[in-house]
């Protein structure tokens, strides 16, 4: 008998498991508590509260180097320096003077506008006394055509990855590195093309690798020639690039991000109490910003604006917070139009309990490291003020009978 | 495991499912009323639920058990619906009753029971467009309820005389209603959503009923039940308290030689108690629902009375809340049953099929076909 319960017993549990409840319907007809209702509300942000704050991402750690010809996005220039070249090289454990036979310089494409053909990176030997603080009237005045070096023509076909210049002329080998540079050398980059257009090339601090030069070297009084051939390599050391419109004297009432060093600007908001109430569902949760200025780039290197919460508000050095980020891919084509990234994350981490403050940053990504310097409007505009667009909903009314 | 723990195991898990019988119009209100009935009774359309000691409608009832009694039921069921906006087949399972009887006197039985009292399961697949940010966009809803009110009985039956016998039962009217509300949007950009909410219900109640045969071979058989406001809950927090509605039913059974049984009951429940209080929170309101079964049994060999007797039976009901303004809804439903005996009557299985059509006059239809297993064990 009990096997039989057992049996029974089993067979009615795992029946219920399996159903299909749905049928076709519509509200208010069908639905007891009708639709959730979908509402929208504009949150501007807090007035005079908005500021850009800049020093985020210094000039020692640019991502990439900037190099442009004609674009609406500013005039970058280049440069590399590297350390000393060794005059001698090691065989057999003794020291030995070479004769060089050649140099291949390799550059890393990060990103180009691979819609412009006949693109020509052209290396200028400039002077080893650059640093960060050069400013790009100088660099532009010494890119002349007499420090030119040579040049490399970027296959069409290349959108990122090595470029390199091999050059096996005496003469130019010869004038490469004057002896009284002491085995120093500092290249400078222009670029030209069919069209206007940039590029972007790796650096020292980004990931993807710096600049650098091969010697290649025959030992004197050597014979064995297996052992008679050698190589001479150096990685750059020092690098940054400079553009004409850099933001040197920012408007009080602008808000800017990126550049180098990087702006960030701080936003401010006081959520409406319905949007805190944990009955209610965030849909969708915008920021809107508008341009002071068209977003202007390259086309085909995407830039975006990085959006992200604080763990407590004490202005400029607030620390981000966790979970708290948003991203917004920055459109092509100089757009004017309103910008708008969707934050709901973000906000999502400014209700409930432990709510971060109502308080953003944002930024620019790659920061550091793009084209674009996008200006937006503050809220000391008269128009065209950071807001928030949230769309919410509320929960249909089960109770009602 | 012994025989008792058994099925105190299979109560416990099967009272937790009491109720699953989703509907179209189970949508409103406390949802669609459900007659607490094994499945010997359901294989009578009903008719006998009054005298039917397997069932848990008349407390007066369980007089004639003469031994300890547990008793369960399952019903898979199976329905197209329609309505204005579409077509869909569905299909669930449901455990309309749990009932344990047995004699604790000369003169006293007692019963312990778990029933469906109402159930208000039931999904709607809804699509729309809505103007979002001034662009529009599709919506996909899905809402989902399931749940409803169960019915916890405690009966006691007295035997006066071998032709008359009165009971009483204390009720707790408990359960819960979860709502799960499911959006997608078709703009991307907007989230999925799913919402849920439970209501929960508690409430008292109290029956009394009787059985008598005052004539040789005819029985008759009444009840009387008031049901306390029903506590009703949001999430734990009290919302208000819905009147329930007073029930009152009467019965005949006939025995109409050595292998007939036939027998009815009509029935008539007070809801439009609860008209004003679903009016004024924005509901349709409720009505007085009555209903009418009747059913017979027919033995087959009178030397074993309990083996594959053939049951039939007709129901009619009217449904009290209207699913759409100015709609009143009503089923029928036919059935035909069996069953056997095993070991020396000490287990019992008993089958119905039955066919329902429920209709209402804005357009709601119904059919469902369902299939009833009882099993009975008297340890």
């Amino acid at each position: 008998m009990s096997r039989w319960i057992l049996f029974l017993a089993s067979v009615l549990v795992l029946a219920g498991c399996e159903e299909e409840l749905t049928v076709p319907g519509q509200c208010p007809e069908l639905c007891p508590g009708g639709q959730p209702v979908v509402l929208d509300t504009i949150v501007y942000a807090t007035e005079g509260s908005d500021t850009a704050f800049f020093g985020y991402s210094d000039r020692r750690s640019v991502g990439s180097l900037l190099i442009s010809d004609g674009i609406a996005a500013g005039e970058a220039r280049a440069w590399v320096r590297f350390p000393r070249r060794s005059d001698s090289v090691t065989v057999g454990g003794i020291t030995r003077g070479y004769t060089v036979d050649s140099i291949v310089f390799a550059v890393n494409l990060v990103a180009r506008d691979t819609l412009v053909p006949g693109l020509k990176l052209i290396f200028h030997r400039v002077p080893l006394t650059w640093d960060t603080l050069t400013a790009f009237t100088e660099v532009e005045a010494a890119l002349r055509s007499d420090a030119i070096i040579d040049s490399i023509a970027v296959p069409d076909t290349l959108k990122s990855g090595s470029m390199r210049l091999l050059i096996t002329d005496s003469a130019t080998i010869a004038n490469l590195i004057p002896p009284g540079d002491s085995g120093l050398l500092a290249v400078g980059f222009r670029i030209r093309a069919s069209e206007p257009t940039g590029i972007r090339v790796g650096s020292v601090a980004g990931a993807s690798g710096a600049a650098s030069f091969a010697t290649f070297v025959k030992a004197t009084d050597v014979t064995d020639t297996t052992l008679q051939k050698q190589t001479v390599s150096v990685t750059a050391e020092e690098n940054f690039f400079v553009r004409n419109n850099d933001v040197t004297n920012p408007h009080p009432d602008l808000l800017y991000i990126g550049g180098v060093p990087s702006y960030r600007t701080i936003l401010r908001f006081v959520l409406p109490s319905i949007i805190k109430d944990s009955s209610v569902r965030l849909v969708r949760a915008t920021l809107e910003l508008t341009p002071a200025a068209p977003l202007t780039g390259v086309r085909g290197d995407r830039a975006a604006v990085d959006v992200v919460g604080v763990t407590k508000d004490i202005g400029a050095k607030s620390a981000p917070a966790q979970s708290a980020a948003a991203t917004g891919l920055i459109p092509e084509g100089g757009s004017t139009a309103l910008f708008g990234v969707d934050m709901r994350a973000v906000i999502e981490r400014m209700r409930g309990p432990n709510a971060l403050p109502s308080t953003v940053f944002i930024g620019l990504a790659p920061e550091g490291g793009s084209f674009y310097l996008p200006v937006f409007k503050s809220t000391r505009a008269a128009e065209g003020k950071p807001r928030l667009r949230l769309t919410y909903m509320q929960p249909s009314v089960v109770e009602r009978p | 495991m012994t025989r008792a723990r058994l099925v105190l195991l299979a109560l416990v898990l099967l009272a937790s499912r009491a109720g699953a019988q989703a509907s179209e119009f189970g949508t409103r209100a406390l949802g669609l009323p459900v007659l607490p009935l094994g499945a010997r009774a359901q294989g009578m359309g009903g008719g006998i639920a009054l005298f039917d000691p397997e069932n848990s409608l008349n407390p007066a009832a369980i007089w004639i058990t003469q031994r300890g009694t547990a008793t369960f039921s399952v019903r898979q069921y199976w329905r197209t619906s329609e309505n204005p906006f579409g077509i869909a087949d569905g299909n669930d399972t449901q455990f309309p009753l749990v009932m344990v009887t047995g004699p604790i006197g000369p003169r006293w039985d007692f019963g312990v029971s778990v029933s469906a009292y109402s159930d208000r399961t039931f999904a709607l697949a809804l699509a729309d467009t809505i103007d979002i940010r001034e662009t529009p966009v599709g919506l996909n809803d899905t809402l989902i309820s399931k749940g409803g009110v169960n019915d916890i009985q405690v009966a006691a039956a007295y035997t006066v005389s071998s032709r008359l016998s009165f009971g009483i039962g204390l009720h707790v009217l408990t359960g819960t209603n979860r709502f799960e509300y499911r959006r997608v949007f078709s703009d991307s950009s907007y989230v999925p959503v799913r919402i849920k909410n439970e209501l929960s219900f508690s409430g008292p109640g109290i029956s009394a009923g009787f059985t008598a045969e005052p004539i040789k071979r005819v029985r008759l058989a009444g009840m009387a039940r008031w049901d306390g406001d029903l506590a009703f809950y949001k999430d734990s927090t009290k919302l208000s308290e819905i009147p329930m509605p007073l029930t009152f039913a009467g019965g005949i059974e006939v025995a109409a030689g050595d292998r007939l049984i036939l027998a009815g009951h009509g029935l008539y429940r007070t809801w439009s108690a609860a008209d004003d209080w679903i009016k004024e929170r924005g509901g349709l309101g409720a009505e007085n629902a009555a209903e009418a079964a009747f059913g017979l049994e027919w033995t087959r060999n009178t030397r074993k009375p309990f083996k594959f007797p053939l049951r039939a039976g007709v129901r009619y009901a009217q449904l009290p809340y209207p699913i759409i303004a100015g709609s009143r809804g009503s089923e029928v439903q036919v059935s035909l049953g069996t069953g056997f005996r095993f070991t020396a009557n000490r287990g019992s299985v008993d089958f119905a099929i039955e066919r329902a059509w429920r209709d209402d006059d804005a357009g709601l239809k119904e059919k469902s076909f369902m299939f009833t297993f009882g099993v009975g064990i008297r340890p």
